[in-house]
């Protein structure tokens, strides 16, 4: 099946691979272990601020207080859960894998703890920075103000720097795949950090044209790469077999770095911007389902015939739903920017049901399948199975009520508009959606408080009942014999 | 080893920093240079300050402040030209609607008390707002300080003793809300959308404008009347004690004689007394924005709700009067009767004129005090003063009284150079409205001109 010339680097190289001794190991569950317990606090203080915010839909009138007030905690949700959460998430997860897939130790332990101060300094200094009212304009996500934000490019350069040594002493010829995509995020989004900072050549409409470009490029070229990153490694990884295509996986890079920086635009359709820029995007848009498409076919094919599996191995099913978020996720957004759909959803609560849809659906069950795939084998401690259990339904159950709500009021709304109905119906109309995803908020922060839970019992708490995350090999299949 | 990893990651990172040279830089560079559309302006020192607490506050978060080439964006005014963001930098675009779009908010609510109500409880004019309130902008005093004005908060919402006073934040935000005007662009048209969907959906209204057509619908009517008059007529037709008039036994709106009414409709009103209280804000036109049926709807969902009987009016009335016919015989008999201040024209006749300083004083504070303060001092560097200003403590009215109907611009008063503009209030005062204004700025903070009369400012209204 699907064996090509490069299918010996196909299959992630194993633990035993490594050149370190325990000591490197050590050093190395260290740092994932920091990076996974910052991006768990930056979680749960992140969601709890959005919960709060959804709670304000409901109540206006609570803690309506200047410090307090919706407009300055809203940046800071969205701020927190990005640059906080899923990016320190993520990089943990990264660290891990370009150390283990080189089959070398990390260049320096010390520069990746100095990423991680980075990384919260920033996050804190950007925090309180907003509720003070220090907010750039309402950009969205790069709402702090530039010495802050260089702070975070900062921790982007110390990484990378680190992560590129790393490979560069690697003992095998090819780059495993998955350090394409980790290395590819971290250098596109220096590029993004700087052309989003540097403020002189963006006034007025010029900076209309970045906002478009930084909103949809600080995630497609960031959150996604990484996440697809630990995919090509925790998926094979979990499973012990290669994966299903790794030319695919090459494909589906180059088309990503393709059609990707091009469909910002999308965000501001009939705007001012001029109508080419908003095509190409639209046009580019429908590009990434070849990406998204040959992905994601890429990551069910590795688990085929294991698909009864996913519930015997909580790792798996954490992965399972961020495929299945990032194929439903991007298809949408492929979808929503279509002019004639654009003109329904754009401005509607649509929008932010597609965007936890994707940034949680895909990016943050991403984050927690590396975790749960991988920390246990760094630290030798796994969850309790019950913790796992509940963590995974309530999050996915929270997440769809909140999504599904939002799609549907998000609907409703831009049909009012649209019968040209006086704009306060569309308020009135979404309340019981309102309601629905503040429901669906409430268990998605549940489930956080499980999974810290047990983030500690695979750091420094006592290990659970759950089984290693390498999944029993399944002698029926042939080719997993052979 | 080192070739193959500078050939991926160097082509990866090349390859994307031309994309981004080509989808990002370069556009942002180009249309940076976007030069000003007419009539944009820049903003004010103080509209600038405003501007900075709306985006410290978040509220480009649910307010977006771009109008797009769709029927559905009408409301909120002509589609956006590249000109009219030249002097935004940041931008404030948006990306989501929980409120409305702020494009034009300075012309569709230009009232300022409506804005301070509204920040300081937004549920105060709009009962379903899920906006939170900004009393984080405004303070509460026993006492108005000297150039303050209270906000005139409606009971219920207000603080259980003490004036509710704008703090110089709000003073400045609502400043920048005012601003937000979008300027006309000449000989654009709006050719009802750019296809999808929402085309169909485009309502066209003026093609049953026929005179025979026409028949009344209660729900446009009034869901008219909720897009365009309730956020400060309110719901119940009450108003706003002390901030917006009632419609319901409003003489004007339950009169025989729709005049008064559709005029007001069309061309808005300012100061005027109903039911002897004076109402200082500002309602704007809707000649502008509404057809001749759409107002008709509305003047009939108030002449027929809250228990008002009046007759309904008709598409073709609402023509006439917007094109300055006067009515049929039949209905321009009432019109002397309206028992109302808001017609001060009918004892402007010169003989009956004696100065009410009380009158003079609330007109004042309606219309002038705002730049010139309560004092009489003006602002510094921002608004001449009248005390002891020579065109106003003058023997002679002319220059006071064509300032007043004529508004000015660059005036140089004690030496010093005044840049802001003054608008020119010929076309929203009376003649006996001016006089009284005029009499009580002559005669207050230490001034002792002769008084005027409403011939006098006749006179200098006909001189030009």
């Amino acid at each position: 099946m699907a064996v090509t010339a490069q299918s010996l680097s196909s299959a992630p190289p194993t633990a035993s691979a490594t050149t370190g001794g325990p000591d490197d190991d050590h050093a190395l569950a260290g740092v994932f272990k920091a990076y996974t317990v910052s991006a768990t606090f930056w979680l749960i203080f992140g969601t709890a601020v959005g919960l709060l915010l959804a709670f304000k839909f409901g109540a206006p009138d609570f803690w309506a207080q200047k410090y307090l007030t919706f407009g300055r905690l809203r940046p800071i949700h969205t701020n927190s859960v990005f640059y906080g959460f899923a990016s320190i998430g993520l990089v943990g997860c990264a660290y891990y894998i370009v150390a283990r897939s080189c089959g070398t130790k990390l260049y320096s332990i010390r520069m990746a703890h100095v990423g991680l101060w980075l990384f919260n300094i920033a996050a804190v200094a950007g925090t309180i920075a907003l509720d003070l009212g220090y907010n750039w304009g309402d950009l969205e996500y790069r709402e702090w103000p530039w010495p802050i934000r260089l702070v975070f490019f900062a921790a982007l350069v110390v990484n990378v720097w680190n992560m590129l040594a790393t490979i560069a002493r690697r003992q095998s010829h090819d780059i495993y795949l998955s350090n394409w995509y980790i290395i590819g995020g971290f250098l596109w989004t220096c590029i993004i950090a700087l052309v989003a900072i540097l403020p002189w050549y963006q006034k007025g409409l010029g900076q209309v044209a970045i906002s478009g470009y930084f909103m949809h490029n600080a995630v497609g070229m960031w959150f996604t790469p990484i996440a697809l990153g630990i995919f090509y490694y925790a998926i094979p990884k979990v499973l012990s077999r290669p994966i299903y295509s790794y030319a695919l996986g090459v494909l589906a890079f180059w088309t990503n770095l393709f059609f990707y920086p091009m469909l910002g635009g999308h965000h501001f359709l009939f705007s001012p911007l001029p109508w080419w820029l908003q095509t190409t995007a639209i046009i580019a848009s429908v590009g990434m389902l070849v990406p998204v498409f040959g992905g994601s076919a890429n990551y069910l094919l590795t688990m085929r015939g294991r698909y009864h599996g996913r519930i015997e191995s909580y790792p798996l099913a954490f992965l399972f739903i961020g495929v299945l978020g990032y194929l439903i996720g991007s298809t949408q957004g492929t979808v929503e920017a279509l002019r004639s759909m654009q003109a329904v959803w754009h401005f509607t609560d649509f929008t932010v049901g597609h965007s936890h849809l994707t940034m949680y659906g895909f990016v943050t069950f991403a984050v927690w399948g590396g975790i749960y795939a991988l920390l246990p084998l760094a630290t030798g401690k796994n969850p309790g199975r019950l913790g796992l259990a509940v963590h995974f339904w309530l999050a996915l159950v929270g997440v769809s009520i909140y999504v599904i709500a939002l799609s549907i009021g998000g609907t409703i709304q831009g049909l009012d508009w649209i019968n040209q109905k006086p704009f306060i119906q569309s308020v009135v109309d979404m309340k019981p959606f309102y309601l629905a995803r503040g429901v669906g908020g409430v268990l998605m922060f549940l489930s956080h408080l499980v999974f810290a839970w047990n983030v500690w019992r695979m750091t420094a708490g006592r290990s659970g009942d759950a089984h290693s995350p390498i999944m029993e090999p399944e002698g029926t299949e042939a080719e997993v014999a052979a | 080893m080192k070739k193959k990893m500078w050939a991926i990651f160097g082509g990866a990172l090349l390859l994307y920093v031309v994309i981004v040279m080509f989808i990002a830089v370069g556009p942002a560079i180009d249309l940076s240079m976007t030069p000003p559309g007419p009539g944009v302006e820049p903003l004010t020192p103080l509209q600038e300050e405003g501007r900075q607490v709306f985006a410290s506050n978040g509220c480009g978060y649910c307010h977006t402040q771009q109008v797009r080439p769709l029927p559905e964006d009408k409301v909120f005014g002509r589609p956006s030209a590249p000109g009219d963001f030249a002097y935004q930098t940041p931008e404030l675009l948006g990306s989501e609607r929980t409120g409305p779009d702020l494009t034009n908010v300075g012309n569709t609510k230009p009232s300022d008390v409506w804005q301070y109500i509204h920040l300081y409880d937004p549920r105060a004019v709009e009962p379903e707002s899920i906006m939170p309130n900004f009393k984080f902008l405004f303070r509460v005093v026993d006492k108005v300080p000297e150039g303050d004005t209270a906000v005139p908060v409606p009971a219920a919402f207000a603080p259980k003793r003490g004036y509710v006073i704008p703090t110089q934040k709000a003073k400045a935000l609502v400043a920048y809300l005012l601003s937000l005007k979008q300027p006309a662009i000449p000989g654009y048209h709006m050719n009802g959308g750019m296809g999808g969907p929402t085309s169909v959906a485009s309502s066209a209204p003026a093609g049953s404008a026929a005179a025979g057509g026409y028949a009344f619908d209660p729900a446009k009517g009034q869901q008219l009347f909720t897009a365009n008059c309730s956020a400060c007529h309110q719901t119940t037709g009450e108003g706003i004690p002390g901030a917006f008039p009632p419609l319901v036994n409003n003489p004007a709106v339950d009169a025989a004689d729709p005049t008064l009414h559709i005029e007001t409709i069309l061309h808005g009103a300012h100061g005027k007394t109903i039911a002897g209280k004076t109402y200082s804000s500002q309602m704007p036109p809707f000649a502008g924005q509404l057809s001749d049926v759409e107002i008709a709807d509305i003047a009939n969902h108030e002449r027929t709700s809250w228990g008002n009987h009046a007759k309904e009016v008709t598409p073709v009335e609402v023509a006439a009067i917007r094109a300055g016919k006067p009515l049929g015989a039949a209905s321009s008999a009432p019109a002397a009767s309206a028992p109302t201040g808001s017609a001060p024209a009918a004892s402007a006749a010169a003989g009956g004129y004696t100065f009410d300083a009380a009158k003079g004083k609330s007109l004042f504070t309606a219309n002038c005090s705002a730049c010139h303060q309560a004092t009489g001092e003006g602002i510094p560097g921002a608004f001449p003063p009248l005390k002891g200003n020579a065109a106003v403590d003058n023997a002679d009215p002319t220059l006071h009284l064509h300032t007043i109907l004529h508004g000015a611009h660059g005036v140089v008063v004690g030496g010093v150079k005044y840049s802001s503009a003054m608008p020119p209030f010929a076309g929203q005062l009376s003649d006996t409205e001016i006089a009284d204004i005029a009499n009580y700025e002559r005669s207050s903070w230490g001034n002792h001109a002769q008084p005027v009369t409403p011939a006098d400012v006749a006179k200098v209204r006909a001189a030009k």
